[in-house]
């Protein structure tokens, strides 16, 4: 742990102290026993002769422990309430956001944990997902919160770790010194997809935290239309074209050259891969490859089969995963709790893993 | 001719004569408790190897960054299974397994006063034992040790497999709870004529103490049980946040019992600690009323600390402070207890055998551990350090100091009691330095790897480049050690029952009373409850028969003198 705000640098000098207090308390056990071990094995020729108690060494002992444990109170309270203490905003930090004076109050943000990531507010309206940004030198307040299960959450530079305990707010308050990215776990076991729970806290000059936020905004703004749009298109389709199945050979092309490859026998399917990528004929979405995405990346939520049951959905039973449109739509943008992947994966990988969930999993 | 007359067991008449019945039904029908504490000892050794072959098996999986051995689901089932079997299976069974043989026989009771409860409670356990491993096999839990709601609830571990921990696991408590009443009984009420609480073994007071401790602690266990299977099958909302329920009230139920379960174990090796330095150092206990004072105050202290489990749960500053000053009290007892168990050694003439072997490495665990946990004990510190592999490292350490040395020091010592013949002195030493060190290399790097790079508990895997590597893989070699080294114990264990050497009634020379009898002892244990006049009847037993014997002679010697 290298503390870069500080509270964590109390916490750090009291972790030093509970060390160094159990490191006497470990020496001085440890010697005793061993020495005692030393002198008195074997008989030699002695018999036991044990040593008559002194009245008064029992509360002489006892009075020296209170005493230990008094001090380890009085200072696990100074540090503990220091490490508590609200931090101010320094001059060098973020003094006003959009427009509006903060007046030396707190930068509050919304983090709530959900099976399994992290979802950030930030004040008005952005939010991003996994990734924290947050001004340097700013006091911020983390208003934590779950949509289902216990989490922690856990950046041990920066934070105390606080529980994200369902029907309850808990807070956050930090400071951070040093611009940089900070990483940060989920702490409590929250099921199958625990141990990738991760989170980055991404510490940023307030100018750049300002922009950032603009940015968000912007990219949820275009994120918005371009759904609209699929749908309105989508919506259009279905007027248009009423027999099914030739609409998939039009509307989909791409997606039916996907599935006519991995009819094929293996080699061939190599030489057409092969092929497919010298003419770069729109980027060929492969449903193969989209496998290994989907293990890697959907199958926590979704199971290993896409049957759902970890916290997402059967697949087999979401329209939008029925046609390759729509299931890019809603891997690259998320929506209704699941998150948006366009930051994880490359436009390639969704649409290969699109191609896996609608030929594979759905067998369109 | 100098008589060096051993005292003899007073007994008589050997049981009544009944029909032959086979092994197996006098397992399950007898109702005596040396035979309940034998169901609990011989399961808890088997559970002990499974909770070892669990462990190992998640360290394989923890071996290398990435890996994967496990599937995520498999890792939480096997975590799952762990916790319940090395708590629920192993160290509480052994704990009150080893209560019930030994202390009725130390206070010189004849049997205990509520024979049939021990007898439904050992049988409760092995219905939970049963229910855990078939509910393995089935649709095994996927909670975690501890498996808090709503991670536990039906909305998102769907299948069947938290009601069979959960039953698995209550039935164990309730059994459990059961014994303790038996046994709070027997030693209130069928304690030898003259054994003022005063006189009575250290062993056979934390027995008492730890079965008054578990009627507290068990049945809040079993209500939080009962309120998460309403909530699982019934439509109940106790810690569903839904219908207005409350996750935390969880953690308060469970960890008030963990807390309790904790200090028992430790309270259970402290005292057979001290039986063994007394008896492998010929010294008297120091100060006994010290030691006995602190063995309560563990008790109390231990279970209220309960809420230095929930330093990040929304609970208020105060709670915590409160947490940490009780858990900072525990100072003072566990202290005395070391300064008076060290100081029991002094001046005595040490014999290095197994027993005192173990006994040593598991005063030296525990001191381990219980540093750590001071260390965690502070609020702000453990804002770092909980729920980190560091936490894990300590508790692992006081509870194998516990209830792997502690127990096997009391077993290494009782065994020759409950079956007649020793444990392999070579053997056990073997084990005892190959579990010593497997503990160091196993849970010092998983400390490092939690204090250092904030590796965190129960995860299925770790990230490579996050600095742990190393750590995991030492941490993985010293569970294989630890593992070795347990197999190692239980090898001995079941090859001494048939062809250790044959050890006599009183092997050790020990001062408390189940020496008395005969090992084994008959069934009712003594043909007359002797009369106890001081703190070590034993020993008055063995210079009443010296002086005896003395006194013959002297007879002898005057008659065979011509008169003059």
């Amino acid at each position: 742990m290298t503390p870069h705000s500080p509270g964590t640098g109390q916490i750090n000098t009291l972790i030093w102290i509970g060390f160094f207090a159990a490191l006497l308390v470990v020496v001085a056990i440890n010697l005793g026993l061993l020495g005692s071990v030393r002198r008195w094995r074997g008989g030699r020729g002695r018999s036991a002769a044990a040593v008559a108690a002194k009245p008064g060494t029992q509360l002489r002992v006892a009075g020296l422990l209170s005493g230990f444990a008094v001090i380890l109170f009085v200072l696990g309270i100074i540090f503990t309430s220091n490490a508590l203490s609200t931090p101010k905003t320094t001059s060098a930090g973020l003094t006003s956001l959009n427009g509006k004076d903060l007046e030396g109050e707190p930068l509050v943000i919304k983090a709530t944990g959900q099976q399994w990531l992290w979802r950030y507010n930030y004040p008005n309206g952005a939010f991003s997902y996994y990734k924290l940004v947050i001004p340097a030198h700013t006091a911020i307040e983390l208003k934590l919160q779950s949509t289902d299960v216990i989490h922690t959450w856990n950046v041990p530079d920066l934070a105390p770790k606080v529980d994200a305990t369902p029907g309850k707010t808990t807070h956050v308050l930090f400071r951070a010194d040093a611009e940089g990215e900070f990483w940060g776990t989920a702490s409590t076991l929250s099921g199958q997809a625990y141990a990738p729970m991760r989170t980055t806290v991404e510490v940023v000059s307030p100018e750049r935290f300002e922009e950032f936020i603009k940015e968000q905004q912007k990219g949820i703004k275009a994120g918005n239309e371009a759904a609209e749009e699929i749908e309105t298109e989508k919506l259009k389709e279905e007027e248009e074209a009423n027999p099914k199945p030739e609409e998939s050979e039009e509307g989909e092309e791409s997606a039916s050259e996907g599935e006519e490859e991995t009819a094929e026998a293996e080699p061939a399917e190599g030489e057409e891969e092969a092929e497919g990528g010298e003419t770069a004929e729109a980027g060929a979405p492969n449903a193969e490859a989209g496998k290994e995405v989907f293990a890697e990346q959907c199958s926590v939520c979704h199971g290993a089969t896409g049957h759902g049951g970890n916290g997402g959905p059967d697949l087999t039973t979401m329209p939008k995963a029925q046609e390759q449109a729509g299931a890019e739509e809603q891997v690259t943008n998320g929506g209704g709790g699941m998150p948006p992947f366009s930051g994880v994966l490359s436009e390639e990988e969704i649409a290969n893993v699109a191609a896996y969930v609608v030929e594979d999993i759905n067998g369109k | 001719m100098s008589t060096t007359q051993e005292p003899r067991p007073e007994i008589a008449i050997d049981g009544f004569p009944r029909r032959k019945r086979s092994f197996w039904q006098d397992l399950i029908t007898s109702a005596d408790h040396k035979d309940v504490a034998k169901i609990l000892l011989v399961g808890a050794g088997g559970f002990l190897f499974l909770a070892a072959l669990e462990l190992f098996l998640m360290r394989l999986q923890l071996a290398i960054p990435e890996n994967t051995f496990m599937e995520p689901y498999t890792f939480n089932r096997v975590l799952s299974l762990y916790g319940a079997t090395s708590i629920f299976f192993f160290a509480l069974p052994l704990v009150i397994g080893l209560f019930l043989y030994v202390a009725p026989l130390q206070v010189g009771a004849r049997g205990t006063a509520l024979p049939r409860l021990s007898q439904m409670g050992g049988l409760l356990w092995v219905a939970g034992a049963v229910v855990l491993y078939s509910g393995f096999l089935w649709t095994p839990s996927e909670a975690g040790v501890n498996p808090l709601p709503p991670l536990s609830e039906l909305a998102f571990l769907s299948n069947n497999g938290v009601d069979a921990w959960l039953t698995a696991c209550g039935f164990a408590t309730f059994g459990f709870v059961l014994i303790a009443v038996d046994l709070a009984v027997t030693l209130r009420v069928d304690r030898a004529p003259g054994m003022a609480w005063r006189r009575a073994p250290i062993f056979a007071w934390t027995a008492a103490v730890g079965s008054w401790l578990m009627l507290f602690i068990g049945p809040v266990l079993l209500a939080a049980f009962t309120m998460l299977l309403i909530d699982r099958n019934y439509d109940g909302t106790f810690f569903a946040d839904g219908g207005g329920g409350a996750p935390l009230l969880w953690q308060h139920f469970t960890w008030i019992f963990y807390s309790g379960a904790y200090a028992l174990v430790l309270i259970f090796a402290f005292a057979a600690v001290a039986e063994i330095f007394a008896v492998f150092s010929r010294n008297p206990i120091f100060n006994r009323p010290a030691i006995m004072a602190s063995i309560v105050a563990i008790a109390v202290l231990g279970t209220l600390a309960w809420m230095q489990n929930m330093y990040t749960a929304p609970i208020g500053l105060g709670y915590k402070y409160f947490a940490m000053a009780v858990a900072l009290m525990l100072i003072v007892p566990v202290g005395l207890i070391f300064f008076n168990l060290i100081e029991t050694l002094k001046g005595g003439t040490l014999e290095l055998r197994a027993p005192l072997l173990f006994a040593l490495g598991a005063l030296s665990a525990i001191s381990l551990g219980l540093a750590a946990e001071l260390q965690q004990s502070l609020v702000g510190a453990a804002w770092y350090l909980k729920n980190t592999t560091d936490s894990t490292a300590a508790t692992h350490f006081a509870l194998i100091g516990g209830a792997v040395f502690g127990g096997f020091a009391a077993l290494h010592y009782w065994f020759p009691k409950i079956t007649g013949r020793s444990m392999g002195e070579l053997l056990g030493r073997i084990s005892f330095w190959t579990l010593a060190a497997g503990s160091l290399l196993a849970f010092v790097p998983m400390a490092l790897a939690g204090w250092e790079e904030d590796q965190v508990v129960d995860a299925y895997k770790f990230f490579n480049h996050t600095g742990v590597n190393f750590y995991n893989l030492l941490s993985s070699i010293g569970v294989l050690v630890l593992f070795v080294g347990v197999v190692l114990i239980l090898v001995n264990a079941v090859a001494s029952v048939k062809n250790g050497a044959r050890a006599g009634h009183d092997p050790w020379k020990g001062d408390t009373l189940e020496w008395f009898t005969l090992s084994p002892p008959p069934i009712h244990n003594f043909d007359v409850q002797p009369d106890v006049r001081s703190d070590r009847p034993m020993r008055d037993i063995r210079a009443a028969i010296a002086r005896r014997a003395r006194d013959a002679e002297e007879r002898a010697a005057a008659q065979s003198q011509p008169v003059a």
